[in-house]
């Protein structure tokens, strides 16, 4: 399989998860300790199942969930790609906007694998409609 | 030359051209028709060729005090290597494509606002 052919089969492995909370194919891609370097306000998530409770537990507290995400180009075992979501806030969260305010996320991700997993990522990009003081203390 | 070596020379060209303004060492390691991506600006911009690029990193630094200028080595292989880069309140992810020794083209998006 190609690089690239990887890259597509880990969008709509990440669509399944988010639109229906099936982290089935999600779960064959990545390897089980993987770390995604996320920028703040991420922090670092690492293993599938912190990765695969922190996609279940966005999908309770937003709605109309909304992913773009762009293969930028890759090599042996590392690809870039863009990412673009938006999401709708429930309110409940400290840090969220109010009910039916959109967040927004715009990064650029670069995946690295080994033995056919993605074994380690690095995020960086824009959140908009978080108040970061109050998130980052929740 | 390793991937990290190379990148690692990238990383000493951006300091001597951020910090001293001297591009001579950046020269000597872009493709004159390189290609950046920077999706962390409004709108998304492209800067293309390595002459927009030393314009773009006068214009950037003038009357600038750099309090922060770290970057670092993050991963490579092949042709691709990818950098962190933290400058005053921003973090940036850098992804770098080599070609024939040189960068050719690169994809930059972070956040101006959160240092982490």
């Amino acid at each position: 399989m190609s690089i690239k052919d990887f890259a597509e089969k880990f969008i709509k492995a990440e669509d399944e998860a988010w639109q229906k909370g099936n982290c089935d194919a999600l779960e064959k891609l990545e390897d089980p300790n993987v770390v995604y370097h996320m920028s703040a306000p991420f922090g670092e998530v690492v293993g599938f199942e912190v990765h695969k409770q922190q996609i279940l537990g966005n999908r309770m507290v937003a709605s109309e969930i909304k992913q773009d995400w762009k293969y930028l180009i890759g090599e042996g075992n590392l690809f870039a790609m863009g990412y673009k979501s938006r999401v709708i806030s429930n309110g409940k969260v400290p840090g969220f906007p109010p009910a039916g305010k959109e967040i927004t996320n715009d990064g650029l991700f670069l995946f690295h694998m080994k033995n056919g997993k993605i074994i380690e990522a690095w995020y960086n990009g824009t959140v908009t409609g978080l108040d970061l003081q109050v998130y980052l203390k929740k | 030359m390793s991937i990290k070596d190379f990148a690692e020379k990238v990383i000493k060209a951006e300091e001597e051209a951020f910090q001293k303004g001297n591009f001579d060492l950046l020269k000597a390691l872009e493709d004159p028709d390189v290609v950046y991506h920077v999706y962390q600006r409004r709108p998304y911009t492209e800067i293309v060729g390595h002459e927009a690029h030393k314009q773009d990193i006068v214009n950037s630094s003038k009357g600038r005090v750099f309090t922060k200028f770290e970057f670092q080595y993050l991963t490579g292989e092949g042709n691709l290597f990818a950098l962190s880069i933290k400058i005053n309140g921003g973090n940036f992810l850098f992804v770098g494509r080599v070609k024939k020794g040189k960068v050719i083209e690169g994809w930059v998006n972070g956040n101006t606002k959160v240092s982490d």
